[in-house]
């Protein structure tokens, strides 16, 4: 080895030293970064991120990225004040070896850097909470978490690069966070989903719509296209131009995923689910795996009681509400439940949980018989009264109570009868129905 | 010297009414260095949007997980005080040892401000809660505006008022009680946030008065 190039690796260190240092003195995102750790911090370990996740890989890998809020203003404020820096100096209006993106990207990349640790150290917080096992993380929604931080980032170096310091950073620092914070308090059910926010997402019944993951994803890389296109065409005119096409068409594309979605930007959970039994077959989602047995012998203890009143025991008890031929038998439980609540569950989930599709649309007025037919059979899988009380008005009580004081055959007539008012929205009358 | 300097001081000759003409010139100058109108266009444009925003409030995350709705009002008097920040970077070395009390001059103009905020959106507002939280925060956010130049240095200045404002939108919450540092999201009838508020518009002014451009221009 030449003295040279062993001089070049001891010195190696040193170097890497000094630009490390030179970025702590001059960048704003090193600056920054305690604050956001700090910020992220206090939000990650709050209570509310770690409650109803249930041990859901999409529901955790929304609650990781909900810290957006705290990160991406700041970031789109610091990329504002890099790019101010350069603009200052004149960079972008002399003829320089290396183009101004080039430039331009080496500076905000420890800006973006910092950005990124903050989502993994928010990740790093939430996951061992509210794992309860081996837990997947969901790749799209982490996508979209790291596609609006970038978004962003692209955001504060136009505001950078089209206003002074002095306006771009706080600009877009405010701007940046009242995109995030606002579209929530609108009226206007879609407009929210265009964010890539959203802290209440989902139930592990419900899974993210298509529409709801791609549109702020669409958005991100048309503000970074706009960006890129300020940043590299000489001619202000021809780049804000075409960066304004770039971004209203891009807007248009991303509303038109979204407008059609309402408040929740959810659709049915579908995919494996692990199951137990034959008669009836009864299956959960994988994070509930482990209470199959439990819950296969509550099932299986209802079902009796549903042969004995010789009434039909669907085929299928399932945690999932995607629509399927036949009876339905949907059940909803949570990891923190206990035996006692389950089986309450699995047994009220023989009954519909609430109106029907048509009661849109038509009148229905079944609402007595449909929490009766809950109750009759909390009482009869041999639950107490007080639970049952928990579930029911008093009116439906005393449905079931006369009900319960008549022979097998009579109050399996009524079941019948009462099941059908539930799912339909046709008029009824008969015993004991509204 | 520009022309229109060269006539004022040709007309303005010797005694009372020439040196009235030459502080009129040198206000005139100091008008739009600091592009003072546009702190007029933003001053109108706040008031507009604390009037049409009304009781309209933005339901920010805060920390503790809970949604609290935060009214328009709060965020409105920013766009003043980054305005106000902007004129403050045109702020030259050279101010520093002008024979005019130039600083003086940026004080008064912003205190001025701030007396107009406080009664303009007590007025216009039409809801009085709403009005005195706009003022109160328009003044507050000035004195932070003129501290910001200071800590921070003439081009970072407005990240003050605005980090204070989303910092106490965020934190200042805390399980149905406001924390007393948050006079931005503080209730109207809150005597201490308002004393706290002026507070640091005074001393904003007082650094600002005592400020060094050149300094200012370094950070």
């Amino acid at each position: 080895m030449s003295v040279a190039l062993a001089r070049r690796w001891l010195h190696a260190p040193a170097r890497a030293l000094l630009v490390v240092r030179s970025a702590f003195r001059r960048d704003a995102a090193m600056k920054a970064a305690p604050v956001i750790g700090m910020l992220v911090y206090a939000w990650a370990t709050s209570a509310f991120v770690a409650s109803s996740v249930d041990g859901y890989g999409l529901t955790a890998s929304m609650r990781v990225i909900s810290a957006l809020p705290f990160v991406a203003p700041i970031c789109a404020a610091c990329s504002a004040w890099e790019v101010g820096r350069l603009r200052r100096g004149g960079i972008y209006d002399t003829t320089s070896c290396r183009s101004g993106l080039t430039v331009t990207a080496r500076q905000i990349a420890p800006t973006l850097a910092i950005g990124v640790a903050a989502l993994v150290e928010s990740a790093v917080i939430v996951w061992p909470e509210v794992a309860t096992g081996w837990m997947s993380p969901e790749p799209a929604a982490l996508a979209m978490g790291l596609a609006v931080l970038v978004g962003h980032v692209a955001f504060g170096v136009v505001w950078g690069r089209v206003l002074p310091a002095v306006v771009a950073v706080p600009g877009s620092l405010v701007v940046s966070y009242a995109w995030l914070v606002y579209p929530p308090a609108l009226n206007i059910p879609w407009i929210r989903h265009l964010t890539g926010f959203n802290d209440s997402c989902c139930l592990n019944i419900y899974k993210l719509a298509p529409g709801a993951v791609l549109a702020p994803i669409v958005l991100a890389v048309s503000v970074t296209a706009a960006a890129f296109l300020v940043l590299s065409v000489r001619s202000r005119v021809l780049a804000f131009g075409a960066a304004l096409a770039v971004f209203a068409s891009c807007l248009a594309l991303a509303v038109s995923l979204v407008s059609g979605l309402g408040f929740d930007p959810v659709q049915p959970r579908t995919g494996a689910m692990a199951c137990a039994g034959s008669f009836p077959r009864v299956c959960v989602w994988p994070e509930h795996a482990r209470m199959l047995p439990e819950i296969a012998a509550d099932a299986g203890q209802i079902a009796a009681v549903l042969s004995h009143y010789g009434l039909t025991v669907p085929q299928q008890a399932t945690e999932s509400i995607a629509p399927r031929p036949g009876p339905a038998w949907v059940f909803g439980i949570g990891l923190q439940d206990s035996p006692a609540q389950v089986r309450a569950q699995v047994a009220a989930g023989v009954a519909p949980s609430g109106p029907p599709p048509c009661a849109q649309h038509a009148s229905w007025s079944a609402a007595n018989s449909l929490m009766a037919l809950q109750a009759w059979l909390l009482l009869r899988d041999g639950l107490s009264e007080a639970t049952a009380n928990n579930w029911v008005i008093p009116d439906a009580m005393a449905i079931v109570h006369r009900e319960l004081a008549k022979p097998a055959a009579s109050q399996a007539a009524w079941f019948r009868q009462a099941m059908h008012a539930a799912t339909t929205c046709a008029a009824h009358s008969g015993p004991g129905l509204p | 010297m520009r022309r229109t300097q060269r006539t004022w001081l040709a007309v303005s000759g010797p005694g009372k009414a020439g040196r009235w003409i030459e502080e009129a010139a040198a206000i005139s100058y100091w008008w739009r260095s600091r592009c003072a109108g546009r702190d007029l266009a933003a001053f109108a444009a706040a008031q507009t949007s604390i009037v049409l925003a009304g009781t309209v409030a933005i339901p920010i995350p805060t920390l503790t997980g809970a949604t609290t709705p935060t009214p328009v009002a709060v965020f409105a008097p920013l766009l003043l005080a980054i305005s106000v920040a902007t004129g403050l970077s045109r702020r030259l070395g050279m101010e520093d040892v002008a024979v005019r009390r130039i600083r003086l001059i940026d004080s008064t103009w912003i205190l001025a401000l701030a007396v107009a905020g406080l009664a303009v959106a007590l007025v216009a507002s039409g809801r009085q809660h709403i009005g005195i939280i706009a003022g109160r925060d328009m003044a507050g956010y000035l004195g932070l505006t003129m501290i910001g130049c200071r800590m921070l240095g003439n081009q970072a200045s407005a990240v003050l008022p605005v980090g204070y404002a989303i910092v106490s939108a965020m934190l200042g919450y805390n399980s149905g009680t406001i924390a007393w540092w948050a006079w931005p999201v503080a209730a109207p009838g809150d005597s201490a946030a308002l004393a706290l508020a002026l507070g640091t518009c005074l001393a904003g002014l007082v650094t600002l008065a005592r400020s060094s451009a050149a300094r200012a221009m370094r950070t």
